[in-house]
């Protein structure tokens, strides 16, 4: 078994034993165990040190709901144990993408494509003592723009999934072309936040601040996109890059599996566990319901994640089936 | 009154229902007299049996429903009353109104077997603090709900905030098992933070003397609690009774209901100095650590000291400012009796003004840039509030309501800073007798 730990880790005393304990439970499958990464709180933590608290606490909330489908966003390997086998049969971690970002998540896309079950645990966890300032997060977001173009360029079939691939308007969409058409003047605009930031903090002008530090970031990510993508037209390269994710999802569509939820819930359930399909076309009888969609770079559905996508967006066209469905049966 | 951070929730406050209980109310200009006043009845529904009719006393002209389903309040309308009854029809009616969409939830995820109270991890311990000053009456019948509140392992503390004579202790008394603490000084803010050094569980919920919490209320609390994030839980608080116009009036424009809807108010998304929202110290529950993380409760706020009220709004503003969550719980109810005359309500709204600017006055002083909008933003719509009065535009409150609070609000400066002031001398007077008996 290997246990990966990042040197901001400090571990809970129950990690090792938290890790084996859900192996051993789950033999009967590859599995990997994705540990919580808690992030610590002081008394006087600066806005950057309470965004990124959120954004972590964020994460962990999300992946503790029950029901949740896993996504390769959600590998974390800063606390993280699998067999050895599995790793090596994974193929490890690739060690070429740009400034080595995003290289969890890209064994996590080859992990998923190999059916791989992951669990998550915060007993299995430790505390993460993140200390990244601003000038770390800004360049960490060049990082990120880059990896996720040679994300898109490796794995195309995740492009919707993708931040590049999100459509932006108002001042996000400016930026974004300031970005591609001007990177130099998107880097002053960035310094210039920077210098413009630490006085926000200390006038308490949270939402002002909030808005400053979302743009720089956003405008860091989007000249890494723009470095990474290279050439005299970086619009017309992301372009290239949409239409060949497209092309690759018309060549190898989805699988979808068909349910009647008329059948009964573990009916359901038993048949999604059995198919493992991307996605799921429901109805209910002659009633249609709807779809769980095949979302890219997600596991594929097991019967646990039904009932938490039953009471969610589908919760209104259910009720309306039941309904009909129970005045049928009067 | 509501403040404007209030007002921003939108129609999640608008309840249809508490207008009403106005209009049913007569109304001058100034101060509305008892003349043609009919109380307001209050009646608690199991909505999953609903019965043919509802029968009250012949003197209440309508009565405030609270709909349940399966013990969870699912919604509120106030309906008429007529010759002691509030017929089914309209019952049913307002059920579907103001309940339906909450209780099409509530059967799904129980069909889903995912039902929506379900808690997310270990539910914590909880001590239970009622703080109290000079109020026996109420602080018995609060202690008689808390009594009937399952045994989950709680505790229960009553911090006697400088109460005079001895008949407070003397209540306590009759309920074994309940924590008496005295304080010498008087001072709600003091009292909490005496409960919140002395509690033995990790979450401190607090209630008022004038409140009787409902049966549910503590194990709605405890679910609250699962995420890392979450400092503080509120709760939907009911008037106990409407009998006066000063309690409908209250209700009204100062109501402590926040809705029946769960809502998650995250510091590091929003404004901060929206902590109105969140709900008031009548019905919330923090945890232990709160004064690790972002300070006792300010002591120079709140009951007792020249500021009179803001002690909890300030709490709420600083767990918002620190980044942390606020969830307001509607499952956790509380019951508070409001103010029955109407010198006492306009000296309540009086003292919410002077709270609200004596803790806009703090983070003023602490370099807030927030402090000093809110605090425009407040004053420019209790001016509109005011003219509406003073034009008798229908459903507008009182005049004299209006002039309390704005009364209140040019006081709350000044009341800060006589508070503060307080607090140093009797620091430094104790700071001297401690240094004088250690000479001794």
């Amino acid at each position: 078994m290997l246990v990966f730990l990042d040197d901001d880790i400090e571990p809970l005393p129950t990690l090792l034993a938290t890790h084996l304990d859900l192996h051993a439970r789950h033999a009967d499958e590859p599995t990997a165990v994705i540990g919580a990464p808690i992030p610590i709180r002081g008394p006087r933590d600066s806005y950057q040190h309470i965004a990124v608290w959120h954004w972590w606490e964020e994460q962990l909330a999300r992946m503790e709901r029950p029901g949740h489908r896993f996504s390769y966003q959600d590998v974390f390997t800063g606390v993280f144990s699998l067999p050895k086998g599995l790793f090596m049969a994974t193929g490890t971690f690739a060690c070429d993408l740009p400034e080595s970002c995003r290289d969890d998540w890209e064994f996590g896309i080859r992990l998923l494509a190999r059916g791989t079950r992951l669990l998550y645990t915060r007993e299995g966890g430790g505390w993460h003592h993140e200390m990244r300032n601003h000038a770390g997060l800004h360049a960490r977001k060049l990082a990120e723009g880059r990896a996720d173009v040679a994300i898109a360029r490796r794995h195309p079939e995740l492009w919707p999934s993708l931040r590049l691939a999100q459509p932006v308007a108002g001042l996000a969409r400016r930026l974004v072309w300031l970005a591609f058409r001007s990177p130099r003047l998107a880097e002053r605009f960035e310094r210039l936040a920077a210098r413009v930031l630490p006085a926000l903090e200390r006038l308490g002008a949270r939402g002002t601040w909030r808005q400053v530090q979302g743009a720089a970031l956003h405008s860091a990510y989007w000249r890494g996109v723009a470095v990474e993508l290279g050439g005299q037209s970086p619009a017309r390269e992301l372009r290239r890059l949409a239409a060949h994710a497209q092309e690759r999802r018309r060549v190898a569509p989805p699988r979808i599996l068909r349910l009647d939820l008329a059948w009964g819930l573990p009916a359901a359930e038993f048949a999604l566990e059995a198919a493992r399909p991307h996605g799921a076309e429901l109805r209910w009888g002659a009633i249609p319901l709807g779809h769980i969609a095949a979302a890219p770079g997600h596991e594929r559905l097991r019967g646990r994640h039904l009932r938490m996508e039953l009471a969610g967006p589908l919760a209104p066209r259910l009720m309306v089936a039941l309904a009909l469905g129970a005045g049928a049966r009067d | 009154m509501t403040t404007p951070a209030t007002r921003k929730l939108g129609p999640a406050l608008r309840r249809p229902g508490v207008e009403q209980v106005a209009r049913a109310a007569p109304s001058s200009p100034m101060v509305p007299g008892r003349a043609g006043h009919r109380p307001v009845a209050i009646v608690d529904l199991e909505a999953s049996a609903l019965p043919p009719a509802v029968q009250v006393p012949r003197h209440y002209g309508s009565a405030l429903v609270l709909f349940r389903w399966h013990g969870v309040p699912v919604g509120q309308a106030v309906l008429p009353v007529r010759e002691g009854r509030v017929p089914a029809d309209l019952l049913r009616a307002a059920l579907e109104r103001e309940a339906a969409p909450r209780i099409a939830r509530r059967e799904l995820r129980r069909w889903l077997g995912a039902p929506e109270d379900e808690a997310v991890g270990p539910l914590p311990s909880v001590s239970v603090a009622v703080c109290t000053r000079d109020r026996p009456e109420d602080l018995a019948r609060c202690l008689a709900a808390l009594a009937r509140l399952p045994d989950t392992g709680h505790e229960v503390l009553v911090v006697d905030s400088a109460s005079h004579g001895d008949a407070t202790r003397q209540v306590v008394a009759a309920h074994p098992g309940v924590r008496y603490l005295r304080e010498a000084r008087p001072g709600l803010d003091r009292a909490r933070n005496r409960a919140l050094r002395e509690a033995r569980h990790e979450v401190v919920a607090f209630t008022d003397d004038d409140a009787a919490v409902d049966a549910g209320w503590l194990t709605a609390i405890r679910r609250r609690f699962g995420d890392a994030r979450t400092l503080c839980v509120t709760g939907l608080t009911l008037p106990l009774e409407l009998e006066t116009p000063a309690q409908v009036w209250f209700e009204r424009t100062n109501g402590f209901g926040r809705g029946f809807d769960r809502l998650a108010f995250q510091g590091a998304l929003m404004n901060p100095f929206r902590m109105a929202v969140a709900g008031a110290g009548v019905n919330m529950a923090l945890r232990r650590t709160v004064t690790d993380r972002v300070g006792p409760f300010d002591e120079a706020l709140d009951a007792g000291t020249p500021t009179r009220s803001g002690g909890d709004h300030d709490m709420f503003l600083r767990i918002l400012q620190a980044g942390y969550q606020i969830v307001y719980e509607p499952a956790a109810l509380v019951w508070h009796r409001h103010r029955r005359e109407w010198a006492a309500l306009e000296d309540a709204v009086r003292g919410y003004g002077t709270g609200v600017y004596a803790l806009l006055t703090r983070h003023l002083l602490e370099g807030e840039v927030g402090a000093p909008q809110l605090a425009l933003g407040w004053l420019r719509w209790q001016l509109h509030g005011l003219w509406r009065a003073w034009r008798g535009v229908p459903g507008a409150a009182p005049v004299a309501l209006h002039l309390a609070e704005l009364r209140g609000c040019l006081e709350g400066p000044g009341a800060y800073a006589r508070s503060r002031r307080r607090l140093t001398e009797m620091a430094r007077a104790e700071r001297a007798i401690a240094e004088a008996g250690a000479e001794a």
